[in-house]
């Protein structure tokens, strides 16, 4: 019994050191495929991070500066003014936000703040209120197929391409007393005196909203028309099998399914509500009852290269629009949430 | 689809649904009259004598005496801070290639690495872009200004480094394509000893292709249409619309329409090129919802 434990024994002992050969030899193929193979995957990781750094450096560095930067300043600008007397030197002060407010309640040519504030409301209520329902029906339409619908878009999309001083041209030309337009109120109306339409204050704005009105006509149709075309036909075709007219169609159906779209316009728009500056600068840079706050603030920049104000201006309104944003982005993201 | 199931979506229209249609048409119908006509009425003012345009603005041209000498008028009156009309010319064409090419291979590119790698930063970056799409800054023009000539990026070459944007609304359109790129395609070329740089060109690239070709035609008309941006850091460096708009300005108090027409025809030329040879494409890409490849 004892030989046949020890000769076990020796057998165990033999094959535990089979097994701790192997063992040892395992790990160490481990320790070095493993070593190895991690070295690998650093050396892979490494390169995949420089190669994704250096494809992001450049739009990385154009965003630190022309972004990060730019608004950094905008909000210190804001804050500050310059001082000539002293040989240009800068300092702070809260004198631009005082300004505005006296620019709102003071209502000097050339600095008429209110006025300004109207007009941006004009440009953004034909931008919003009017635009996007009007958009959403004008895409209803083509999605319908109304007759010549491929010859509509083709049309629809000129102004898109076509510059805009081009268009501003023609347009004007068109208009004018010496125009088409011209030609018929004193031919056919036998209208005394055909207005100077953008030389005219009591013209100007209207006609400028006019301007934006017609050319910018197909609206968000562009937007629109994937987000419709997108819509499942099944649904569609379940809709009409139920015996849903078009509007019932139109109002169940196509309007929160195509939310997301309609949503983030309208977040857009009000992103945008201080911003309008229309084609003043193409009719009009020399009238400033025609100007917007947006225009204000270009025209600031542009031919007094004033930075301080604007800047001030430029920051209320961002304080004003933030809120108002996240706000409206809450309420139009509520609405259809549930619809998949 | 069969004929049973069209019938179901194109069912005959109710009363009113017929009359929103026809009254829907007539509205289309009008506008794009008058638009057409606009556009045909400047193109036979063209080629008119300026007293003709004035004593006779609706009639069409001598087609006898075309007035083609309008056309080298417009060339010889087009001019911006003593910069005639082929300098402009000129200043357009490096600023607008150079600009769309940059603008729209940087969206590109950030849409690729964003949809195919994931790396360290990502998230926060794509939260900055996110941020950025729905933030409503105002009054940045001031900064940007001041920044532009104190980099002496003005009336330079060295402006287009602005053009290399990439993080802005566009990426997500980008980022969308590439993210239906399978990762395993670029995964191959590494098995065949590639590099990130190997997959980016042989695979990122020509499957981009049609994306970056589509932006690349936007950004073009956009940029070629701008007079805007030359007018703030461009007037040592007119473009042919920056000269445009100086000649629209001009011709509300000493007016020689037929001239202007003809100048406003030249400047159209690559953006009536562009759409006659890539209309469908453009249109193909911006009415289908943005982008697609």
């Amino acid at each position: 019994m004892a030989k046949e434990t020890t000769e076990l024994t020796w057998e165990g002992k033999k094959s535990q050191i089979k097994l701790s050969i192997y063992e040892v030899k395992r790990k160490i193929q481990k320790a070095l495929f493993g070593k190895i193979r991690f070295k690998k995957s650093l050396k892979a990781n490494t390169k995949k991070n420089i190669f994704v750094w250096s494809m992001l450096a450049l739009p990385l560095l154009n965003l630190l500066v022309f972004w990060l930067y730019v608004n950094i300043d905008s909000i210190l600008l804001a804050f500050k003014n310059i001082d000539y007397a002293a040989g240009g030197v800068e300092y702070w002060t809260l004198d631009n936000f005082k300004t505005i407010y006296q620019m709102f309640t003071e209502h000097t040519e050339g600095y008429d703040l209110l006025l300004y504030g109207a007009n941006t409301m004009k440009y953004w209520l034909l931008g919003t209120v009017w635009s996007i329902p009007h958009s959403i029906l004008l895409t209803y339409v083509f999605h319908k197929k109304i007759r010549g619908t491929k010859f509509f878009r083709v049309v629809l999309y000129l102004p898109s391409i076509i510059a805009a001083v081009v268009l501003a041209g023609i347009f004007e030309a068109f208009i004018s007393g010496k125009g088409v337009l011209g030609k018929i109120l004193i031919d056919v109306f036998n209208v005394e005196r055909v207005p100077a339409w953008f030389q005219e204050v009591e013209y100007a704005t209207p006609m400028l909203l006019f301007y934006s009105f017609f050319f910018g006509f197909a609206g968000s149709y562009i937007l629109f028309s994937g987000a419709m075309a997108r819509i499942s036909r099944e649904v569609q075709e379940a809709a009409a099998l139920d015996g849903a007219t078009m509007w019932q169609e139109l109002w169940h159906i196509t309007i929160p399914m195509m939310w997301p779209t309609i949503s983030m316009t309208i977040v857009t728009s009000f992103a945008g509500i201080f911003g309008a500056t229309g084609a003043i600068l193409l009719f009009t840079p020399n009238l400033p009852p025609t100007f917007t706050f947006g225009y204000w603030i270009f025209d600031q920049v542009r031919r007094y290269n004033a930075y301080y104000l604007p800047s001030a201006l430029g920051f209320v309104f961002t304080l004003i629009a933030y809120p108002i944003v996240l706000l409206v982005r809450k309420l139009v993201t509520s609405i259809y949430a549930d619809v998949d | 689809m069969s004929a049973k199931k069209r019938d179901i979506l194109e069912r005959r229209r109710t009363v009113p649904e017929r009359i929103f249609f026809i009254v829907a048409f007539l509205v289309l119908a009008v506008w794009t009259i008058i638009v057409l006509y606009m556009f045909f009425w400047a193109l036979m003012s063209a080629f008119k004598t300026n007293i003709d345009y004035l004593r006779e603005p609706l009639a069409l041209p001598d087609l006898l005496h075309l007035q083609w000498e309008n056309f080298t008028l417009a060339i010889d009156l087009l001019e911006f801070n003593n910069v005639g009309f082929f300098g402009m010319l000129w200043n357009s064409i490096w600023l607008v290639f150079g600009s769309s090419i940059l603008a729209s291979l940087s969206i590109c590119v950030t849409g690729y690495i964003f949809a195919q790698y994931e790396f360290r930063g990502r998230e926060l970056l794509f939260k900055i872009v996110l941020f950025i799409m729905i933030i409503p800054i105002y009054g940045s023009l001031p900064a940007t200004y001041r920044l532009i000539y104190s980099l002496g990026l003005n009336d330079s070459p060295l402006y287009l480094v602005t053009q290399i944007g990439g993080f802005s609304a566009n990426m997500m359109i980008t980022y969308g394509f590439f993210k239906g790129v399978p990762r395993a395609y670029r995964e191959a070329v590494y098995v065949d000893g590639g590099s990130d740089w190997k997959a980016f060109t042989t695979i990122g690239l020509p499957m981009g292709k049609n994306i970056l070709i589509a932006f690349f035609l936007l950004n073009f008309v956009q940029f070629w249409n701008d007079y805007n941006t030359p007018l703030l850091y461009f007037n040592e460096r007119p473009t042919l619309a920056l000269g445009l708009y100086a000649f629209q300005q001009e011709i509300q108090y000493a007016a020689n329409y037929p001239a202007y027409f003809a100048g406003a025809l030249i400047a159209m030329i690559p953006i009536l090129l562009i759409f006659i040879f890539f209309s469908d494409k453009l249109m193909g890409q911006m009415y289908s919802g943005g982008l697609k490849g």
